[in-house]
């Protein structure tokens, strides 16, 4: 009986050991590493990566990719952080300034410094590297440089007979002229969002204001210059010449394109869409207007590629993710740049030798105000936080900038401690 | 206490058998699909976890945190108030409704029924998209309406004071069919005869109501009362996709702090604590309902 | 009788109103993209473009996804919880309160809280990114459990009595009686748990990331997407959506209006 159970034993490990071993090899040679890869993006732009993808299976057998396509407002909300507690985060990802910094503090992304190549760091802006950059690694690639302009129904503004306004006050003034019982003088962003924080940075550095000291120990919200950014944009909203509330995207260039608004500031990336899918409407863009004696300065988004820190193929989402954007080969992010979508690429390379595409149409006037960009600062989720419910304060509850911005002073001060 | 076993008899053991029977599939999956994920949430509400790194165990720190919470306070207190409003409301007008389709006796009743009914069929998002056609402050069909009788344009979601009523109105309009039908059934389940008598006795319909239908419908009125209230703390979905909580925090309702606590602040720790916070308070409130019903 | 006939007239003139937005979602869909925020009451130029582009073969394949998941988490759903209800209401065993009090606080907890824990059960039991994760763990649902068994709680002792000298068992008398007079409860409930778990949005998308298990509203929810969303056809597809949910109520309507003494029984 004991000897029975023995052999019987000895029999069943030699098949483990054989069948383990067996798998191993066989593994080596046909079970490719697989990178889960997750999209959000839609259209062209995602056209675009599935090519991308593609190719990149067709010339890698070790190492495949799996896309998968998901939506842009739970992306970065629910589902990183509930896969990331699940153990089921992709390998790669896209990570937008607004989250880098709360990504980065967790140790949710992985060190790509040793992937960068020299050639690779001389090419990007320096802004953009920079930017990308957390406790001296970098934790994520820049490839595209998204930047905000202000964007205006031509027609509208000659009927009115507006001159494109280039001051704040020349906005304000042009806002108030253009706003009838059925359009909207300006679109401004309404939700506490990041998007919102996003274009209100440049009437931030506009008005010479600070959210916090060099070191990132003192906050510097409550000044002079905050106030008067913030009553500046709330005033906007208060005297009923941008909307309260909307029914599509304050990013949507559908807001000048059919008619709700007379003027919107958004980005590069409706470009496409302003010139195909609004093509029988006339839009023009200037730079962001500046208060008197101050220069117009406008901000620098985009997504980064990064990789998961808890990735059990750090290396080989590093390889793909330097291949897709980073490599010596800039065709993708020449396509990705002028034809997926527009935004500016973060290499100076393709800008280099793409200098026509960058000239044409409304991208002519982006390109001049180019340089003024500063790209999209990264704080903290309580920081981020309490800035936006300012914002909101001075919106919708009719706060003064003064009041708005001591409280949210208090309110960060008590985070950092 | 615990050796005071009663003697069944055997018919009463096969009853228990049988009962169980009938129970444990049901009991089983909830057990695992439901139970244990609360089981887990009351877990990590003790815990400081940001749902990547370790968990860190902090005891009682959450719930301290919670009572000194004044953003947690005030989101809470306007869960309340939609709930004073939202719940009476949808209570009364479904059966309001319900009562009077009940006596309709022409093919009007299914018409009524039916549209009724169709909104609950919309999701959030899409219900989202239809009401802002509705509300939009210079191009809505309901400012339009109101500027033909003279009346200027409202901001409704876009305003601080109107924004939670938007809201609560489209509430309203997606659950009151859904609810009818309930109260619906339950009166069709009157033998008719009750209300002929009470009627030959000269009862007017009020009274017929009073003392007929609403006393035999009780245990659907708690039913409905009950999961109402619950709905009413949990509204999330559209509030995220008309408002995000705005304007400022106007519908900011506690449901929306603890999803953007545990996910947008990644603090599920302390969203877990602030969810057992909440089942609490909503068990004292189902309890006090059934109370308050049974005395009657 | 007068008086029946005025809130008649009201009670259609509302039910009007409460259509009034659906038909805005099919007016729209067949708007084109330059005129779907102009207020109108009827297209100035009515195109079939939208609806043409919204028929793509993911969303045919989201919505016969949406379809087989919501029947089947309904018709199981429905006699799990018949069971259930009608053992807590009508039988008597020990430990009753404490599972029934148990069953019913669950309903307590926001779903958002359970989203992680029950992710992690869908993974250790390895149902994520399948069918079965999104179906299994819709069946168990408090509400239809406590329905049921308030339903239950008012149900005539006769009939179980009458059964009973009859020398049924419980399990027969449970299917053949019992759950066929159930129309009354079994019919909202119906549109409940169908529409419950086709407009379920947060639990498909954080359990299933393969493209051949999108449901029709994670279909909707991608369409939309950050820079230019093709608004016209988030409509069109809306509206399309929602076709299967209104033929399902079409097809109801005559049980909507039966009580349980319609089924013949007095």
């Amino acid at each position: 009986m004991k000897m029975k159970k023995l052999v019987a034993a000895g029999m069943a490990a030699l098949l483990t050991i054989s069948t383990a071993s067996g798998a191993l090899t066989v593994r080596a040679e046909e079970e490719p590493v697989t990178l889960k890869f997750w999209t959000f993006q839609a259209g062209e732009e995602a056209a675009y990566l599935e090519k991308f993808v593609q190719e990149w299976n067709d010339t890698h057998d070790s190492v495949k990719v799996e896309q998968t396509v998901v939506n842009q407002s739970d992306y970065t909300t629910t589902l990183i952080p509930t896969a990331y507690a699940n153990g089921e985060a992709p390998d790669v990802m896209f990570v937008e300034p607004a989250t880098f910094r709360k990504y980065a503090e967790k140790g949710m992304l992985a060190d790509l410094s040793p992937y960068y190549t020299d050639e690779l760091k001389e090419d990007l802006l320096p802004s953009a590297l920079e930017a990308s950059t957390y406790d001296g690694k970098q934790l994520s690639l820049p490839y595209e440089m998204e930047t905000l302009g202000l964007f205006y129904n031509k027609d509208m503004l000659a009927e009115a007979g507006v001159e494109p306004p280039k001051t704040w006050d020349e906005l304000y003034e042009a806002a108030k002229q253009l706003t009838t019982d059925d359009v909207y003088g300006l679109v401004l962003p309404v939700e506490k969002t990041s998007y919102t924080l996003f274009n209100f940075w440049p009437f931030v550095w506009m008005s010479g204001a600070d959210i916090l000291s060099e070191d990132g120990k003192e906050c510097k919200v409550n000044s002079k210059e905050m106030a008067e950014a913030l009553d500046y944009w709330g005033r906007f909203y208060q005297e009923g010449l941008a909307p309260s509330s909307l029914q599509i995207g304050p990013y949507d260039i559908g807001n000048v394109g059919t008619g709700i608004a007379a003027m919107q500031i958004s980005g590069t990336y409706v470009i496409n869409a302003a010139e195909s899918t609004y093509q029988d409407v006339n839009i023009g863009v200037v730079p962001l207007p500046y208060p008197d004696g101050k220069e117009s300065v406008t901000v620098a988004g985009g997504q980064r590629l990064a990789v998961n820190a808890n990735s059990e193929h750090v290396e080989e989402a590093a390889e793909f993710i330097m291949w897709l954007f980073g490599g010596e080969d800039i065709t993708h992010l020449t396509d990705w740049t002028t034809k997926a979508k527009f935004a500016y690429p973060a290499r100076q390379s393709v800008i280099d030798q793409n200098k026509e595409i960058f000239e044409e149409g409304l991208r002519k006037t982006f390109t001049e105000f180019y340089v003024t960009a500063v790209p999209e600062p990264s704080y903290s989720a309580e920081v981020t936080d309490a800035l936006s419910d300012m914002l909101q304060e001075v919106m919708f509850s009719g706060s003064t900038g003064a009041d708005a911005a001591a409280a949210a002073e208090k309110t960060i001060n008590a985070a950092l401690n | 206490m615990s050796n005071q076993r009663k003697k069944y008899s055997k018919r009463e053991r096969r009853e228990h058998f049988t009962a169980y029977a009938f129970i444990i599939p049901d009991f089983a999956g909830l057990l695992v699909f439901v139970i244990l994920p609360i089981v887990y949430a009351l877990y990590i509400s003790f815990f400081k976890w940001d749902l990547v790194s370790d968990k860190i165990f902090i005891g009682l720190d959450n719930y301290i945190r919670m009572f000194q919470d004044k953003n947690w306070w005030t989101a809470l207190l306007r869960t309340l108030k939609l709930t004073l409003v939202y719940v009476p409301g949808l209570f009364c007008f479904s059966l309001l409704a319900a009562v009077l389709v009940s006596r309709i006796k022409t093919k009007a009743a299914s018409f009524i029924k039916t549209s009724f009914l169709m909104p609950f069929a919309i999701t959030s998002v899409i219900a989202s998209t239809l009401w802002m056609f509705l509300y939009n402050e210079k191009r809505g069909y309901l400012n339009a309406l109101l500027n033909a009788v003279g009346i200027p344009d409202q901001p409704f979601i876009g305003s601080e004071s109107q924004a939670m009523v938007s809201v609560i109105i489209v509430l309203l309009w997606i659950n009151i069919g859904y609810n009818m039908i309930l109260f619906l059934s339950a009166i069709k389940d009157i033998p008719s005869s009750y209300q002929e008598a009470a009627t030959i006795d000269g009862a007017n319909g009020w009274e017929v109501f009073r003392y007929i239908t609403f006393p035999l419908i009780k245990q659907t009125s708690i039913f409905i009362l009950i999961t109402t209230t619950i709905a009413s703390f949990q509204v999330l979905d559209l509030i995220m996709v008309m408002t995000k909580g705005g304007p400022a925090k106007a519908t900011g309702v506690g449901a929306l702090y603890i999803y953007d606590r545990s996910f947008n602040m990644m603090e599920l720790g302390y969203g877990s604590a602030l969810s057992v916070f909440m089942f609490v308070v909503l068990l004292v409130f189902s309890f006090i309902q059934l109370k308050l019903t049974k005395e009657e | 009788m007068k008086n029946h006939k005025i809130s008649a007239i009201c009670l259609v003139l509302i039910g009007l109103l409460f259509l009034f937005p659906i038909y805005i979602l099919f007016m729209t869909s067949f708007k084109s993209v330059n005129e779907i925020f102009v207020v109108s009451l009827w297209p100035q130029k009515a195109t079939l473009g939208s609806l043409q582009d919204a028929l793509k073969p993911d969303f045919i394949r989201s919505v016969k996804n949406s379809l087989f998941v919501s029947v089947t988490v309904t018709v199981v759903a429905m006699i799990l919880h018949a069971m259930c209800g009608y053992a807590v209401a009508r039988m008597k065993f020990p430990g009753k309160t404490a599972i029934f009090t148990m069953i019913i606080s669950t309903l307590m907890i926001p779903t958002t809280t359970i989203l992680v824990p029950l992710f992690m059960v869908c993974k250790a039991i390895g149902i994520t990114n399948s069918y079965s994760g999104l179906i299994i763990p819709a069946f168990f649902n408090a509400y239809g459990i406590f329905l049921f068994h308030q339903f239950y709680l008012d149900f005539p002792g006769e009939l179980e009595e009458a059964a009973e000298v009859e020398g049924c068992s419980r399990l027969k008398m449970f299917f053949q009686i019992v759950l066929p007079l159930s129309k009354p409860m079994i019919v909202p409930l119906t549109i409940a748990f169908f529409l419950g778990t086709w407009n379920n949005y947060l639990w498909p998308l954080i359990v299933n990331k393969k493209a051949e298990y999108y449901t029709v509203q994670v279909y909707l929810a991608n369409l939309v997407s950050g820079y230019g969303t093709p608004w016209n056809i988030l409509i069109a597809s809306a509206a399309l959506a929602a076709v299967p949910v209104f033929i399902l109520f079409l097809c109801m309507q005559r049980q909507l209006v039966d009580g349980i003494k319609a089924t013949g029984i007095k």
